[in-house]
């Protein structure tokens, strides 16, 4: 266990993190979030398309990617929260104001990203597979522990969550209208607004996990999420819809993903790499400590009024 | 109008239809938003796609792309009919696939007529285990079937990945795949014979289609699902129990349909219909299973979702909304001057209208009922 | 000085139904006042119109003097009116405190001030000696205390008037004792409680006065002590206005439903037989234990001890399968839920349930001709309308879809017809339909069990009567001998008399 490789793991798991704590925000609220995956999609390209459009240009009309002020890359980690917020309103239109089914929304939505980023990544990069180098985020920390500040934010976005659902007024009212909207709508708390409120911090959540994974790279690739969306959705089961719990399951997804490199011969990568994902399946199933939902997880609702 | 708005199909048809419009009117505006004139790229793609062989090559395209479609659009639908969302359609594919390709290696001997119908079962039989681990746990255990399919994908791609590049794999190169199909377990492609092809069903050769176009005897076979799906659905008592189950699974379960059993008997059937969609991979194109090929075509299986709410369920709905799709694929070659992924854009549309057309009509729908 | 609460002629109609007529309500303020009646007389109505959930078609509507304009949930709240419903608007996973302060929390900046929430709710309890855990989650406390929560919630939003609906129904009888207790002292605080119930030994324990509805009517406002047990059962059950039906003595053999010490839910032993040929009727207070006989006795649910037996068969934890094979017809309590599948069609709900009989099944394929055929006849025979056994379920009328579930069971030639609030919400014309037909079943030999809050139509159809009270049988009547308010006073609960 070398801090190189405690690193990498945090490396891996910060987007994961970020999605997952938007998952949690979003599930608690009652709707469920497939639409995780399109979500950071969409703000990773959001990301380097305006990181792109802020860089200085030289007389040869390429872009001065080393050039560009330390400010560049922060005007694109705002567009990919804006870009969240957004997929996540599309989301809360589509599931919350017409009242469809949130799965089918979800899937659409995840759909409409991958097209939409490799649309927009034709248009501006002349490439739908991937992006030009964009300007870098700079890296802060000590020694190996050196992240992007939007991979700091998914550390510190643990505890913020934490807070804001189990101290605020908002939060007590966000788990209200997940567990019981009726209840809660008796008592003057509006589940629309609030469910709203909930997929726009969770789009601007995953937007983030979006943002940490192209600036990685300082560039997008088409499909870059790769799943990760899924992969969040399920830690936040995994970690019974609890912050904590779905930050444990994020690193434990991480940690089984770059234990493949060492296990390398020992066991079949494979293995090592299903494992967070058979796990998920047996807590699901039951069998390993019973999960409970939100009680109005997935359920439209339908104001007396 | 009255008559017409209160009209039952009118709900069926009203949503796709609309959804259509609406999506088309959003290309139009996104062209039109790149500074292009919509009906001018209209006249290009037109041209483009006249330009060899008349609309031969296309309507073939369409087919071919249309046929994984219909198998994995069923599939969603069998499922939905049962109150269930099988999304794992990429991972039924997959383990289909992977089955059916295992088949026609090991029993690469057998004559055609044999061999078809083992590769078929194979894929079947495939499909249908990795979805009814779901279907158990969702009738058992109460798990929802969406988290534990999506799961499911992820280690299907694990599974497929270890036998292919392991214990099956083709004996050399870096390729995960596993050694070629038998000759007989080949399915010929709808505009003559495949090369080395020796099938022994000369009868589907089509000669007014190219031979170069992947569409091949596997739309037979898609077809004949959707009708056995539909004669399935509302003529037999099992078919009758799943609806009933679907549309009211307390009347059900009081009226004495047992629950658990339904419903996996659902996403069984559900996934074998997923797992078919593999021979034409398989069989029909490929002639063998390859790993990323595999990856790809499964990948296709989420549109299977679309076409099941374009086509409402309905067997009859999904050929259409199959084929719709199917073409959406294919304009997506033939789109010159704007970015192909404008394609996915309206997939992505259309099934977002059509939801919400849908859910728009029922509200309006059970208002004058109240009222 | 004003009433608390004075509404003056209400009136409120609902499509097909009508559910206040007239009706005048007043309440003093600082009294208990209890609103009884039998189902559907229209209390549920009155008092939804009264927090602002429906406005009245007509009649005027004063809290403390100052009449209602605008009815909406808020401005009942604000004018100072709390409900406390029976099935609670809870938020399980939530502490009592969070509970009861949603939508008005105490705040420190955007935080919730939980020790502030906390010492409200605790002080609120020890103003109204109603002492409960602030920090308990709600779904590890027992019903009573829940029960107290929901009444600490409207307290806390300063409501003046309280209204409990049927606030018992899911109590122990101590639970209860220690309810009446809590209502006395907030009298004594000033409050006003109105409370629903048709327990007469309760609204005699608890309430000052009693108004009493039925069918959509007031029929008077007395003060408790002038009244007994036997004289509100009267006021509460009336008249019969039932049609006379000629109904010839039962002629009832060999036992076809055993029932011997079964119990399960709120369901607490019971021992009782049904003969062929005869109609048993079950009369009770709902909530009784009704629900879990009818379901266990259509295998919905598997009894936890005791048993029953269909025609020698035990079958007290079997599923429906075996129950309809053992000769079993059942007109579920919930027709909409259970007995009906709303966007199949007439024919295909004609058939479900028998859809494996031979007829309509041959080798797992539907036999389409003969559905439509027997579809057909029986929309005749039983007057479904409209005639069409293509349409919708969903599209016929309440009394039509009863006629539907009537005519599936029916046809099912059964043994043992167990029905369930047969006539709940079906018109008139279908009611008398529906009683011949059960008397003609009885005629033809089946064992009829017959659950129902209706006393007439107990009355008017059942051979021996069951009263259920508290989940055991309070006592055994025999169908011509009963009377309203014999019956009336062992379904509350009173001695027989």
């Amino acid at each position: 266990m070398t801090p190189e490789f405690i690193a990498g793991i945090l490396t891996v798991a910060a987007p994961l993190l970020l999605a997952a704590m938007g998952g949690v925000v979003s599930e608690r609220s009652g709707v469920v979030n497939i639409a995780l995956e399109g979500t950071m999609l969409a703000s990773a390209f959001a990301f380097t398309a305006v990181t792109h459009a802020f860089e200085p240009v030289g007389p040869d009309g390429r872009h001065l990617v080393d050039a560009a002020g330390a400010w560049v890359p922060f005007a694109g980690v705002a567009a990919g929260l804006a870009c969240g917020v957004l997929v996540s309103l599309l989301h809360a239109l589509v599931c919350i104001r017409v009242g469809a089914n949130q799965v089918v929304s979800g899937i659409a939505i995840n759909i409409l990203a991958v097209g939409a980023t490799q649309f927009a990544c034709t248009l501006v990069f002349e490439s739908s597979s991937n992006s030009a180098r964009v300007a870098s985020l700079p890296r802060w920390g000590l020694g190996a522990f050196t992240f992007t500040p939007a991979a700091w934010a998914s550390f510190v976005a643990v505890p913020v969550v934490t807070l804001l659902l189990f101290r605020t007024v908002f939060g007590l009212r966000l788990r209200a209208v997940g567990e019981n909207p009726d209840a809660a709508e008796t008592l003057g708390v509006r589940p629309g607004a609030i469910r709203t409120a909930a997929l726009a911090l969770s789009g601007a959540l995953a937007g983030l996990g979006g943002v940490v994974l192209a600036a990685d790279v300082s560039q997008f690739v088409q499909n870059m999420t790769a799943g990760r969306g899924y992969i969040a959705l399920a830690a936040v089961i995994f970690g019974k819809w609890n912050p904590w719990g779905a930050a444990a399951a994020c690193l434990l997804f991480a940690a089984a993903e770059k234990a493949q490199v060492p296990l390398q011969g020992k066991i079949p990568p494979q293995l090592a790499q299903s494992l967070p994902y058979l796990l998920t399946i047996l807590v699901l199933a039951g069998f390993v400590g019973r999960a409970r939902a939100p009680a109005a997880l997935g359920k439209p609702h339908e104001s007396s009024r | 109008m009255r008559a017409l708005l209160a009209h039952p199909w009118t709900a069926r048809i009203g949503p796709p239809v609309l959804a259509v419009a609406c999506a088309a009117l959003l290309g139009a505006a996104l062209v039109a938003a790149l500074g292009q004139n919509p009906f001018g790229l209209a006249g290009r793609v037109w041209g483009e796609a006249t330009r060899y062989h008349g609309l031969r090559d296309d309507a073939a395209y369409v087919i071919a792309y249309a046929t994984p479609l219909i198998f994995t659009g069923l599939g969603v639908a069998i499922a939905f009919r049962a109150g269930m969302f099988n999304i794992g359609g990429q991972g039924q594919v997959m383990i289909g696939g992977i089955l059916c390709g295992f088949v026609g290696w090991k029993l690469a001997a057998w004559p055609a007529w044999a061999l078809v119908p083992a590769c078929f079962a194979a894929a079947a039989a495939g499909g249908a285990a990795w979805a009814s681990i779901a279907g158990a746990l969702r009738a058992w255990r109460g798990s929802h079937e969406v988290i534990v399919t999506i799961m499911l994908n992820v280690l299907a791609v694990a599974l497929t990945e270890t036998l292919a590049g392991g214990r099956w794999k083709s004996g050399a190169g870096m390729m995960s795949q596993l050694p070629d199909v038998g000759p007989g377990a080949r399915l010929p492609r709808l505009g003559a014979w495949p090369e080395g092809s020796t099938s022994v069903v000369p009868v589907l050769g089509i000669p007014v289609f190219p031979a170069h176009v992947p569409a091949n005897a596997a739309i037979f076979l898609a077809l004949a699902c959707c009708v056995a799906a539909w004669a399935w659905l509302w003529r037999t008592t099992r078919g009758f129990e799943l609806r009933a189950t679907g549309l009211g699974p307390e009347a059900a379960r009081a009226a004495g349909i047992p629950p658990r059993t339904t419903l996996l008997i659902a996403m069984a059937l559900s996934g074998a219909l997923a797992g078919l969609a593999a021979t034409d991979l398989v069989m029909g194109q490929k002639g063998t299973w390859r790993q990323d090929d595999g990856l790809a075509f499964a990948g296709q299986a989420f549109i299977g979702i679309a076409v099941a709410l374009m086509g409402q369920n309905h067997p009859a709905g999904i050929v259409p909304a199959a084929l719709l799709f199917g073409a959406l694929q294919r304009l997506a070659f033939l789109l010159s001057g704007v970015p192909k992924d404008l394609v996915f854009i309206l997939q992505a549309a259309v099934i977002l209208f059509v939801v919400c057309g849908n859910e728009i009509f029922r509200r309006a729908l059970s208002r004058r009922r109240a009222a | 000085m004003a009433a608390a609460v004075e509404m003056v002629g209400i009136e409120k109609r609902f499509p097909r139904v009508v559910a206040n007529v007239g009706v005048n309500l007043v309440v003093e303020e600082g009294e208990i006042h209890a609103l009884a009646g039998e189902n559907g007389a229209g209390k549920s109505t009155l008092m939804k119109i009264l927090c602002g959930l429906h406005a009245p078609d007509a009649g005027v509507v004063r809290i403390f003097g100052r009449e209602v304009t605008d009815f909406r949930p808020a401005a009942a709240i604000a004018a100072g009116i709390g409900m406390v419903h029976q099935h609670f608007m809870q938020v399980p996973t939530l502490t009592v405190a969070e509970n009861v302060v949603l939508g008005e929390e105490p705040r420190r900046g955007p935080f919730f001030d939980r020790r502030r929430a906390e010492e409200r709710v605790a002080e609120l309890g020890s103003r109204f000696g109603l002492p409960v855990d602030p920090r308990a989650r709600i779904e590890d406390l027992p019903v009573g205390l829940q029960q107290r929560v929901e009444i600490l919630k409207v307290l806390a939003r300063g409501a003046r008037v309280l209204i409990l609906d049927e606030p018992t129904a899911v109590l122990t009888p101590q639970e209860s004792e220690s309810l009446y207790a809590t209502l006395r002292s907030l009298k004594s605080q000033g409050r006003t409680v109105i409370f629903i119930s048709h327990k007469l030994r309760e609204v005699r324990a608890a309430a000052d006065r009693l108004t009493v509805l039925r069918r959509g009517r007031t029929v008077g406002t007395v003060p408790i002590g002038e009244v007994d047990e036997a004289k509100i059962a009267e006021m509460m059950i009336g008249r019969p206005v039932l049609f006379e039906i000629e109904k010839t003595p039962a002629a009832p053999a060999g036992a076809v439903l055993e029932v011997r010490d079964l119990a399960g839910g709120r369901l607490r032993g019971v021992t009782f037989d049904v003969r062929a040929g005869e109609i048993v009727g079950v009369a009770g207070v709902e909530g009784n234990g009704q629900s879990e006989l009818v379901e266990i006795l259509s295998g919905l649910r598997q009894a936890g001890s005791g048993t029953a037996r269909l025609r020698g068969r035990e079958l007290s934890r079997a599923g429906p399968a075996a129950w309809f094979e053992a000769g079993l017809g059942v007109i579920p309590e919930d027709r909409n839920l259970r007995g009906l599948i709303g966007e199949m069609s007439v024919a295909d709900n004609l058939i479900l349930g028998r859809h494996r009989q031979p007829r309509y099944s041959r080798a797992g394929i539907v036999a389409g001709a003969a559905r439509d055929a027997d579809a057909a006849g029986l929309v005749e025979r039983f007057d479904i309308r409209p005639a069409d056994p293509r349409a919708e379920a969903e599209s016929l009328s309440g009394g039509n879809r009863q006629k539907v579930v009537v005519a599936r069971e029916l046809s099912r030639v059964p043994g043992l017809l167990v029905a369930a609030h047969p006539t709940r919400g079906v018109d008139v014309g279908a009611i008398e339909f529906i009683h011949r037909s059960i008397l003609a079943e009885r005629a033809r030999g089946a064992a009829v069990l017959l659950v129902s809050s209706e006393l007439p139509e107990i009355l008017a159809l059942a051979d021996r009567i069951l009263v259920l009270c508290g989940g055991a049988i309070a006592g055994e009547v025999r169908g011509a001998e009963a009377t309203e308010r014999g019956l009336g006073v062992l379904m509350t609960g009173g001695a027989p008399a």
